[in-house]
């Protein structure tokens, strides 16, 4: 287990204070927040190349703190991977045993099942100049992974990446994950990756941890609005308390004469409250299906269809609700589009559930 | 575009034929005019054998000396960050801006102070004695071989001695197998470069340790002796033989060093 206490660092454009994280033992965690609030900063203080001024890294009991980089059991790749370019791909792999001296046959199975898990074997002469993207990454993986680290941190591994080599990397990632049982604490900016890939997410701010939690949790009910904005929460609003249900944790909130019914499981954020849903969490209901019980007294509103942008895998439908002019954004799978069969202007009923509604603070 | 890329190749092909044309005109026109003794004959005398071993003997020591020291360093030049880098960074160019007779004559008025004299009675003498030789070659190269090997360190990001301590390496583990190796052209480089000025140094030497022949007299001295004496076969010869001793050693370092180098 990794852990980081009260840890301060002061470098040049940067200051990070007050950083606490928790990485459990075979947890695949992730540092999400835009570029430039420090997340490598602290992953490199981890890793040991940066000195904090104050706080404490402790890994496995252990304080770490003051400890080179080559005494903290962990494994780096850098943003850069930085695949040595004198040694060929198999140096570049075995460096870290080579270094500490380790028989072959100590290392061999490991070295034989990342070779084949990362698919590299057919490059293992070659130096590094020659390699793709993904390539250098695979290589710098399994150059990490053969340490067998504490824990494996990774900086960003998939920002220089096309795409479909990006979406590789992701199933590559997932595979050592589970394959090889290892600790991953990743930096990434990328929501999208980060709830593809993360157990737990860490999201930072401005120089802070602001939430920390389960993948889901993050996702749907972000704690601030600007949380929501950089995970991509596209339905926000500010709001007003018209209706509380403490036994039943019921909630109605009003934005501009509009009243949503959320539920809530934990304190009621201080005011100005905001509220949000994710636009993928908006049904809507043909006109011609009857409207079921359950939802009825819920959040059903008539809105108009206003614009639909075609987004390859999915559609966004931009609404607004009929008589207020309250924007709604949803988004629908192609087939999900394709059956509904709309036109822009077209009045249609779309509904969110109280409890894909979360409150978060300004 | 094809027309300006033609004409771009002309004018630099041009540039390079003018630079090694010069020398070559200016090599050809001398022998061409003066017709030099046999230079067979006047390497088998032993005055002149005698400062041919001088001047490669104590440039290859002075060489190694000056890289031994340059590295290090030229690496905490490059790698790290205190109060007064700037100033010790602009110290290392000295030797360019100061002539080498002036360094000969600091040298000079150095070793015969008192404190030096008494170094030199009690282990080596320097003044007018060959171990002066390499450390005047010595003084005007060691800045040139830490300026090009700090901007060889430069050039190498420090991310991969970054790396390779999170994979075990210690500090000096990491720029043993890592900065090192991929240090390897410029060190190539620093030591050609270092090597040729040391073995056609004249001011420095000259003005610390003389042209006693068979004593301290390298090729270039004897190159001033012979002009000086107005025997120009004997100082062309002379500079024929600086010239080949020369090439002879950078294609011998070249050969050594460079064989591995692969990227």
């Amino acid at each position: 287990m990794i852990t980081l206490e009260n840890l301060e660092v002061k470098l040049k454009g940067f200051h990070l204070k007050n950083i606490n994280l928790e990485v459990r033992d075979g947890e695949y965690y992730i540092l999400l927040g835009p570029s430039g609030v420090g997340k490598t900063v602290i992953i490199e203080t981890i890793a040991g190349l940066h000195k904090q001024r104050s706080g404490k890294i402790v890994i496995d009991g252990k304080d770490v703190s003051y400890s080179p980089p080559e005494m903290r059991q962990i494994a780096f790749v850098p943003q850069d991977v930085s695949l040595f370019p004198h040694l060929t791909v198999l140096e570049n792999i075995l460096f870290g045993m080579k270094i500490r001296k380790i028989n072959q046959k100590v290392y061999k199975p490991l070295l034989d099942d990342l070779i084949e898990v990362l698919q590299i074997d057919h490059r293992l002469a070659v130096f590094p100049l020659t390699l793709s993207g993904g390539e250098k990454q695979r290589v710098a993986l399994a150059r990490a992974l053969i340490t067998k680290p504490k824990i494996l941190l990774l900086d960003e591994p998939m920002s220089a990446l096309d795409p479909p080599i990006r979406r590789q990397l992701q199933k590559v990632l997932k595979e050592i994950y589970i394959h090889f049982g290892v600790t991953i604490l990743q930096v990434t900016h990328d929501q999208e990756e980060a709830f593809i890939l993360g157990d737990i997410i860490s999201v930072m701010m401005d120089g802070a941890v602001v939430q920390t939690g389960k993948r889901n949790r993050v996702y749907f009910f972000p704690e601030t609005k600007q949380i929501a904005l950089f995970t991509g929460m596209e339905n926000l609003f500010g709001g007003e308390i018209v209706g509380l249900d403490e036994k039943q944790k019921q909630i109605a909130l009003n934005h501009n004469g509009v009243t949503f019914k959320a539920s809530y499981d934990r304190t009621i954020p201080k005011p100005p409250l905001f509220f949000g849903f994710r636009a993928e969490e908006v049904m809507i209901i043909k006109d011609d299906r009857p409207i079921p019980g359950d939802i009825a007294d819920e959040n059903l509103i008539v809105a108009i269809l206003k614009k639909v942008i075609e987004k390859g895998s999915s559609h966004t439908m931009e609404f607004e609700e009929a008589t207020r002019h309250l924007p709604i954004i949803a988004e629908v799978p192609n087939y999900v589009y394709r059956k509904l069969k709309y036109t822009i202007g077209q009045e249609m009923k779309v509904f969110i559930r109280g409890k894909n509604i979360c409150l978060m603070e300004n | 575009m094809k027309t300006r890329r033609s004409l771009f190749s002309v004018l630099i092909t041009l540039a390079l034929l003018l630079l090694t044309g010069f020398y070559v005109i200016l090599l050809g026109y001398t022998y061409w005019q003066y017709h030099p003794t046999a230079l067979w004959e006047l390497i088998a005398t032993r005055e002149i054998r005698h400062a041919i071993g001088l001047s490669v003997v104590c440039a290859t020591i002075a060489t190694g000396i000056a890289l031994f020291i340059a590295i290090p360093a030229s690496y905490v030049l490059s790698r790290k960050n205190f109060p007064g880098k700037i100033f010790l960074d602009t110290l290392l160019d000295i030797p360019v801006f100061v002539s080498p007779v002036a360094i000969g004559a600091l040298l000079l008025v150095f070793f015969t102070s008192p404190l030096s004299k008494h170094f030199q009675e009690k282990f080596f003498p320097i003044v007018f004695a060959v171990p002066g030789i390499v450390i005047a070659q010595f003084t005007v190269i060691a800045g040139l071989a830490a300026r090009m090997m700090k901007s060889t360190f430069d050039q190498i990001p420090s991310r991969y001695e970054e790396v390779a301590r999170t994979l075990g390496c210690s500090p000096v583990q990491a720029f043993r197998n890592v900065t090192l190796p991929l240090a390897k052209n410029g060190f190539l480089a620093a030591a050609v470069i270092s090597w040729a000025r040391a073995i056609g140094e004249f001011g420095a030497t000259i003005t610390l340790v003389g042209a006693a022949a068979m004593k301290t007299e390298t090729i270039p001295t004897a190159v001033y002796l012979s002009f000086a004496s107005a025997d120009i076969d004997r100082a062309l010869t002379m500079v024929a033989i600086l010239i080949l001793t020369a090439l002879s050693g950078l294609f011998i370092i070249r050969f050594i060093a460079g064989k591995e180098v692969r990227f």
